[in-house]
Parts: structure tokens; C-alpha cells; sequence
């Protein structure tokens, strides 16, 4: 098997870092800016997620060392490739970079490069902003006072990381449609169900974060930013989760139509194998008990009633829906292949 | 004017020798079998096997007839595994597609999008599992100093043609005319218009399934566009459903309602 475990992890940290960006930034601004805590504990998850992510991708490579081939080619054959059958006539621009816009995985890797560089650059102007009263000098006031310039940039950065975030949770289902195998091969809906698999995972990162005890300790460390986050504000996005699994619970149907009916033998031979062949169990089990209707569940009530739900609830709800994202794209990747 | 080659699965006889001489020419080791069930041998292609000649069993009116395909890479004029290739080490050179060996990062998409599952990984060194990218180079070495691919110079039976492509479709529709006039209805000329023109092409006497070839053969990133879109009109949807719905409107209706109440 060409792509296993590896391949899966990546899909899931990306999709989660994305995803926890996106719902958090879109929670912030519908809000008016009442959530900037959100999108910074988006961040502060997200870019290690990612780089974890990149970092096990880039150990599965066949050749380890020359991961940076995904940015520079030196080589004179990556670049003087002047070619007048369709597609591969946009790899002559621009030189030496290798960003080829049509290779889903040379689109991914420049956003998933930009998207945790501007999340660095959000962390270090965060920082700057927070140790804002320090002016003594020592270490921390130094390296703030001289970000401090910067600040104004901040939110455009958040802007452009936004774009980013969504074309990242995006670029994880595009990778795989863009080959030839039966369960991936053509699928429209595959990047729709693993765009809204990224959302729920990352909304499930920042439920987890916010109700348990870490979330306290963060605003402790990092300061305030926006209004404290009142257990409402934390069940609204438990909501909101609830919402994006119904959304996902569509989005797998579709899936599974379009493969089981649109995409030849190959596709009904690998929907087989998801429904009631070798991955029926962590399919059902996983995917749709485990990470789907036992949230789903759980949320009900919070969609029901008006009152706080017990931290205790949204924390196990949040653990099944990251668990069942994981086995989605292990499930995915595995079946792909089989 | 492109070069290809033509291979008339009627006069092939699965004698293997154009498998034995790609390995010869390029110096490919040979590989470990198993008997499972089949002349097949090896299995399938790998990284060690750039040419493979694959046996079909078509039974047919309670009798069995074995079809034989010369199998290896089909030089596509839309090849899938240069679209998605990251690095341009998948490249088309002239009407040849080629894998740069000093480029090739080893990530196996190619590997997953070719419709034809012919570049295959390198076992890995050591405990690793897979290493670059390898397959059929049409012997550019050979072609481009005038003289024919291994498999097409040693093949005895006649069933290989190398030449300029235009002359082979040619060639191919009148063997196809023939094959159809002499009881075999289905021929048909794989290659002439398939991914743009395939440089590798098949006088076919039965369907391209029943060969283990796809019918239709689809460029991986045919639809990448649409992909794009139908998760960004997701993300859209995710903005708009929950999002605007809880965070937006809850907003607007606290801010009425202070209002009313003042």
C-alpha cells in the first residue's frame, strides 16, 4: 500500500488546524470580535497540528531528504519543462519555484506552508500586544517592543490566515479525489465531506480547550482577548457543532451515492468494502457511530434545551467526533487503496 | 512527428520475451514470484517490472480463450501522473512521459492517480516502504538514437510496430478492419484518441475491460476545479448554516432587543 497511517494523520491535523480556524474566526467576527480567544487557541493549536502533520507526511516520502522539492526545484528539468500538452505547459512559471497549480499536493503544500507561517506571525504579534505594558528591558519587552510596529497588520493577517484556513480544509478532499482509485477517483462530494469532517474536528479541538480546565489556564498565560467566554458562548458552539454534523451526515450520503452510483464497478467494488466488506466495522463503528450520531446525541440536548450542558458532555462528545474524524480519513485512505 | 508503438494483442503469444528484454535493456533485477494461480509472472508491474504481459481469461460460448496484453506505460498525451506530480519530476518529454529519478520526492501520488496503476513505488531501503517512483522510460535512450524499444526489437511474433504515430493509426484501423471482417466483432484500436492520444497503442480483439484496461480512461485532475468548488460551497455552507445562524443572528436579535427595551 503506496499511502497509509501517514497519509491519514496529515489529513486529520490539517483538516483539525484549518478547520478550528476557520469556526473560530467565523464564530469571532458574526459575533463582533467577541471571540478573538477562539481564533487564538485555533492558532495555538493549529500550527503544530500542521507541522506534526507535515512532519509525518514528509517522513513517509520515499526519499525524506528532498522534501523541499515540493518548493524549489533546482534541477533543470523541473523548470525548463516546456511542454505543450494541456496542463503541464503552467509548470514553466515561475522559475525554480515548483508550485503547480493543478497537483493538488503543490497547491496543499504552499498553503499549508503559508497558512503556519501567518500563524506564526499571528503568535508573535499576539505576544507582542500581550506583554504591551512591559517596557523594561528585559527579554520579553525587547522582542515585543520591536513587533509592536507591526500590530497593525494583525488583522489582516487574520483575513488572509482565513482564506488560507479554508482552502486548506478544502485541499485535503481535493488530494485524494484527484487520482484514479475507486472510493477517491471523481468524487465531488469527497472534498465536501472532509471540509465539513475539518470543521467539526476543529470546533471539537476548541469545545475541548474551552471546557475543560485548559482553557482557564490559557487566559492565564496568554492574557485576555475579547470577552471571557461564558459557558453560553461555549454551548452556542457546541450547537453550532451539532449543526455541522448534520451538515456532515449529508455530505457522507452524498459521498457514498455518488461513489456506490456514478463511479463505474470500481466505485460500487469500494463502497462494498466501506458498507459491509473488510472496513465495515470501523466504518460504522468509527465513523458513523462513534463519531456522528453519539455527538449528535449527546448535543441533542443542548440543542433542546436552553440551559448550560455539564462541561463533562461536550468534552466526550468533542473526544468521539475527533476520534471518528480520524478513523474517516483512515477508512478513506485504507479503502482507496484496497 | 511523434513516435509511438503498436501492439496487435491478436499476434501476441505471451512468450514473455519482451518482458525478459525490458528487463535486460535497463538492467531491472529480477524479482522473487510465487505461483498464485496464474502464467502472470510476476503478479503485476513494480518498480523492478516496467513490462508485463497480463492474461485474461474470457469464457465464451463454454469455451475459455486466454487474452494477452503486453502490458507497461502508455505514454499518455494527458498523462494524470504529470498533473499531479508536485515536484515536475513526472514530465513529458516531446511525446514521452518520464519520471525524474533526481526530482522524484517519493510521495506515490503518481502512483495513485495513473488510470492505468503502472508507476509503482521502490521498496523501500531498509525498513522503509517505499522509495521513488519508477516505471517505462520507452527506452529514450535507445529511441533517441534511432533504434527500437527492447520489447518492440525482440518480439517474435510480430505483434509490435514502432514508428510515427500517424502511420500506426493507420496501420492499426486497417488490422482492426481485418480482425473485425475475420470474427472478431468487438476489435477495436486502443490508444488513437483516449487521454488525448496514448503513445502505446493496442489492436484490441475484445472489450479494453475485458484486458483490464479502463474503457474510459479519466485524467485524474480532469475535474480538480470542480473539487475546489464543491468544498469551498461547503465551507460556505458551514459559514452560513450554523455560524451566521447562532453567532450573526443571536447578535442582531440581542442588539433589537436592547433597543426595544430602552
Amino acid at each position: 500500500m503506496t499511502w497509509e497511517w501517514q497519509v491519514a494523520i496529515d489529513l486529520w491535523l490539517a483538516g483539525l488546524a484549518g478547520g478550528a480556524y476557520f469556526t473560530a474566526f467565523l464564530a469571532d467576527r458574526f459575533s463582533g470580535g467577541k471571540h478573538e480567544e477562539w481564533v487564538r487557541i485555533a492558532t495555538y493549536l493549529g500550527v503544530p497540528a500542521a507541522l506534526i502533520g507535515s512532519l509525518v507526511l514528509a517522513m513517509d516520502l520515499g526519499e525524506q531528504f528532498r522534501a523541499w522539492h515540493l518548493f524549489i526545484g533546482l534541477s533543470p528539468s523541473s523548470w525548463q519543462v516546456v511542454s505543450t500538452y494541456g496542463a503541464a505547459s503552467l509548470r514553466t512559471w515561475p522559475p525554480f519555484l515548483n508550485l503547480y497549480p493543478i497537483s493538488p499536493m503543490s497547491l496543499g503544500s504552499w498553503i499549508l506552508l503559508f497558512w503556519s507561517l501567518i500563524g506564526v506571525a499571528l503568535i508573535a504579534l499576539w505576544f507582542a500586544k500581550a506583554f504591551e505594558s512591559v517596557e523594561e528591558a528585559n527579554f520579553f519587552g525587547t522582542v515585543a517592543s520591536a513587533l509592536r510596529p507591526f500590530l497593525p497588520a494583525l488583522n489582516v493577517l487574520k483575513w488572509i490566515a482565513f482564506a488560507l484556513s479554508v482552502l486548506l480544509i478544502t485541499y485535503t478532499g481535493v488530494l485524494l479525489s484527484a487520482t484514479n482509485k475507486g472510493l477517491w477517483a471523481n468524487a465531488f462530494p469527497l472534498p465536501a465531506l472532509f471540509v465539513a469532517s475539518a470543521s467539526l474536528t476543529g470546533i471539537a479541538a476548541i469545545l475541548i480547550i474551552m471546557s475543560t480546565a485548559i482553557g482557564p489556564s490559557l487566559r492565564t498565560l496568554f492574557g485576555t482577548a475579547g470577552e471571557a467566554t461564558t459557558g453560553e458562548a461555549v454551548a452556542t458552539l457546541g450547537k453550532a457543532g451539532a449543526v455541522v454534523i448534520l451538515i456532515e451526515i449529508v455530505a457522507l450520503a452524498l459521498y457514498l451515492l455518488w461513489i456506490g452510483l456514478l463511479s463505474g464497478p470500481a466505485g460500487a467494488q469500494a463502497i462494498g468494502v466501506l458498507l459491509s466488506g473488510s472496513l465495515a466495522v470501523p466504518f460504522w463503528g468509527g465513523v458513523v457511530v462513534l463519531g456522528l450520531l453519539i455527538p449528535l446525541a449527546l448535543e441533542a440536548n443542548v440543542l433542546r434545551t436552553r440551559k448550560e450542558p455539564p462541561a463533562i458532555v461536550l468534552t466526550a462528545s468533542a473526544l468521539c467526533v475527533l476520534l471518528g474524524g480520524f478513523i474517516l480519513r483512515m477508512v478513506v485512505v485504507i479503502g482507496g487503496q484496497l | 512527428m511523434a513516435k509511438a508503438m503498436l501492439i496487435d494483442t491478436s499476434k501476441c503469444t505471451a512468450c514473455r520475451g519482451c518482458q525478459v528484454a525490458c528487463k535486460q535493456w535497463n538492467d531491472l533485477p529480477g524479482e522473487e514470484t510465487y505461483n498464485w494461480g496464474s502464467y502472470q509472472n510476476p503478479p503485476e508491474l513494480s518498480a523492478y517490472t516496467w513490462k508485463l504481459v497480463t492474461f485474461h481469461e474470457l469464457e465464451r460460448d463454454a469455451q475459455v480463450r486466454w487474452l494477452f496484453l503486453s502490458m507497461q506505460c502508455l505514454h499518455c498525451t494527458q498523462a494524470s501522473c504529470v498533473s499531479v506530480c508536485p515536484t515536475g519530476a513526472a514530465h513529458n518529454q516531446g511525446e514521452f512521459v518520464l519520471i525524474d529519478e533526481n526530482q522524484c520526492i517519493g510521495c506515490g501520488y503518481c502512483v495513485q492517480a495513473c488510470p492505468f496503476g503502472v508507476p509503482r513505488s521502490m521498496p523501500g531501503i531498509g525498513d522503509r516502504h517505499k522509495g521513488t517512483a519508477r516505471k517505462c522510460v520507452f527506452c529514450i535512450d535507445r529511441v533517441s538514437n534511432d533504434l527500437v524499444p527492447a520489447c518492440a526489437k525482440t518480439c517474435p511474433a510480430g505483434a509490435y510496430q514502432f514508428g510515427e504515430r500517424g502511420e500506426l493509426i493507420a496501420l492499426g484501423k486497417t488490422k482492426v478492419e481485418a480482425l473485425r471482417a475475420n470474427g472478431h466483432p468487438n476489435a477495436y484500436l486502443y490508444g488513437e484518441n483516449e487521454l488525448g492520444g496514448l503513445h502505446v497503442m493496442f489492436v484490441l480483439t475484445e472489450a479494453a475491460s475485458l484486458y483490464g484496461l479502463p474503457d474510459r480512461p479519466r485524467y485524474a485532475t480532469a475535474s480538480v476545479f470542480g473539487q475546489w468548488l464543491s468544498g469551498l460551497v461547503t465551507a460556505g455552507v458551514v459559514a452560513a448554516l450554523p455560524f451566521w445562524l447562532l453567532f450573526k443572528r443571536k447578535e442582531e436579535l440581542a442588539a433589537k432587543a436592547e433597543r426595544g427595551g430602552e
